[in-house]
């Protein structure tokens, strides 16, 4: 059935204050929602503000050209990136991906209990237990970050159990949450008397809890306050998962992520990475006790039944573990924090950095109804960012979030900051002075 | 449908997108009083529109406030 006309014609007008669940409402058999999507999409190309989804035609590096969906190109300076540490084009990274496909092949071609567990796997298993350097501890590989809280919060916890994780957490971790079949219970972010309220309420000896948490929020770009998430769940009995995928390899000084920074790492029960961030390739793993690992290996069910993770990608993990361990790990992860400080700084005073305090900086604009020409302006004057908005975070309250590398360089920081604070003029959300 | 039938559609709805709820729905309160989230709340109002067989026109759901304001647009949709 073909969308009514008057529809329509009202996403044409109001194009730009579609939010991204709107589009997901289905009343019927027909498919409204999909067509109305679409009318979204083709509206926003013709007018050439359609920002999402453009083509890279080469590495993630600093300074790029874009090519928009509709064809336009555009040079961009490039924080919309998370490849931290500039890893994902590292010549011996990239030469060891090389070697692990010439040696392996292209795909693994099996699921990683069956018959796909390559000797690279191992490898990549024990080059981040030698990383983390704890005893007694264990690595399973997954495919994507996503599918490694879907699959481990859905493997640990069973109809009956508890979840209570932070309101900012990610998708992956609601969602796994909910696939579990659990209770899930939310507290308010980085709220430690909120989560004492509800361990209190949750816990006792019969029912087991996971708290779920993250080692740096993406969306607001501020640390988890581990330690005390950590305390508080000891002393109610339950366990705790700490999502390091912004801030592993990055934060702390061995890049042990925000648990060695704060001194935990040996508290938490399941601590989960991603390849996709600093470690520059794609994937993600979860670290704990040898026992542990070997059931979520068997029960983690989008891992027992998917393909092991590809080998090229396998190996070139090996390697960046490897070059994290070694000074130009070290170099990279104190570059990205004076980076990140240094474009912090000159943004300060300007604008709304919120509650960010790491290398992913936040700045706030608002309501979502700029969203698409604020991003359209930011890309044409040359900076590309990920720009956020519902359902990402909370309604009215979207940002420009920016992914600060160790690879920038002052003057592009210098350019991006400018470029921000021009924006800000533009599209009124620059801080007025107040004395 | 009585307005005492649709609030069970919606409560049941509401209480499979949000775990452990256990108190009665109060009409005049919010879905987010209660847990959920704005994916939660799409979830909810299209599953109950879906099960009803009662289309509330896009354009007018933004107009509604609490899940009173829900079941007066089911109420006034389903006489159509």
């Amino acid at each position: 059935m073909a969308l009514d006309e008057n529809l329509a014609a009202h996403v044409r007008e109001k194009y730009a204050s579609y939010t991204y669940d709107m589009f997901m409402m289905n009343m019927s058999a027909d498919l409204e929602e999909i067509d109305l999507f679409d009318e979204w999409f083709n509206t926003l190309n013709s007018k050439n503000i359609y920002t999402f989804e453009a083509i890279r035609s080469a590495a993630q590096k600093p300074e790029i050209d874009l090519k928009r969906q509709n064809g336009k190109d555009v040079h961009i300076i490039n924080l919309s990136s998370y490849n931290y540490l500039g890893f994902s084009y590292h010549p011996d990274v990239i030469k060891a991906a090389q070697d692990a496909v010439a040696k392996y092949g292209l795909g693994a071609s099996s699921s990683p209990v069956i018959s796909g567990t390559y000797q690279i796997h191992q490898e990549l298993e024990q080059a981040l237990e030698k990383f983390f350097a704890l005893p007694d501890r264990g690595v399973s590989l997954f495919t994507a970050g996503y599918s490694v809280n879907l699959g481990v919060i859905s493997a640990f916890i069973k109809p009956g159990h508890q979840v209570i994780m932070d309101q900012a957490a990610h998708m992956s971790i609601v969602e796994g949450a909910k696939l579990s079949g659990g209770e899930v219970s939310y507290f308010r972010h980085n709220d430690m008397a909120h989560l004492e309220e509800l361990l209190k309420e949750k816990c006792d000896d019969f029912t087991r809890v996971l708290v779920c948490v993250e080692g740096l929020y993406s969306g607001d770009g501020d640390f988890g306050n581990l330690k005390e998430v950590v305390r508080l769940a000891k002393q109610y009995g339950a366990f705790t998962l700490v999502d390091e995928a912004h801030s592993a390899l990055v934060a702390g000084e061995n890049g042990r992520g925000v648990c060695e920074m704060q001194g935990v790492l040996e508290d938490v029960d399941l601590y989960v990475m991603t390849f996709s961030k600093a470690f520059g390739g794609v994937g993600g793993a979860v670290y704990a006790k040898k026992n542990i690992i070997h059931y979520i290996n068997w029960y983690a069910k989008c891992r027992m039944f998917s393909c092991a993770l590809d080998p090229a990608v396998t190996g070139g993990m090996v390697k960046v573990v490897e070059l994290a361990m070694q000074p130009i790990g070290y170099e990279r992860r104190k570059r990205v924090i004076d980076n990140a400080n240094y474009f912090r700084s000159l943004l300060q005073g300007n604008v709304d950095l919120g509650v960010s305090d790491s290398w992913v900086v936040i700045v706030n604009f608002g309501s979502e109804s700029k969203t698409l020409a604020l991003n359209d302006y930011l890309q044409k004057t040359g900076l590309d960012t990920s720009i956020i908005q519902f359902p990402a975070v909370p309604k009215n309250e979207a940002r420009i979030r920016m992914f600060i590398t160790s690879e920038h360089t002052h003057e592009q920081l210098k350019r991006a900051a400018d470029i921000v604070i021009d924006a800000a003029e533009k599209f009124d959300f620059k801080l007025k002075l107040t004395n | 449908m009585t307005r005492e039938e649709i609030l069970q559609v919606i409560e049941k709805h509401l209480k499979k997108s949000v775990s452990g709820i256990t108190e009665t729905i109060q009409p005049e309160k919010k879905f987010t009083d209660y847990g959920a989230n704005s994916l939660d709340i799409v979830e909810i109002v299209s599953g109950s529109m879906r099960e009803m067989k009662i289309k509330i026109p896009r354009t007018e759901l933004s107009e509604i406030t609490n899940i009173a304001g829900l079941i007066d647009k089911f109420e006034a949709y389903s006489k159509k």
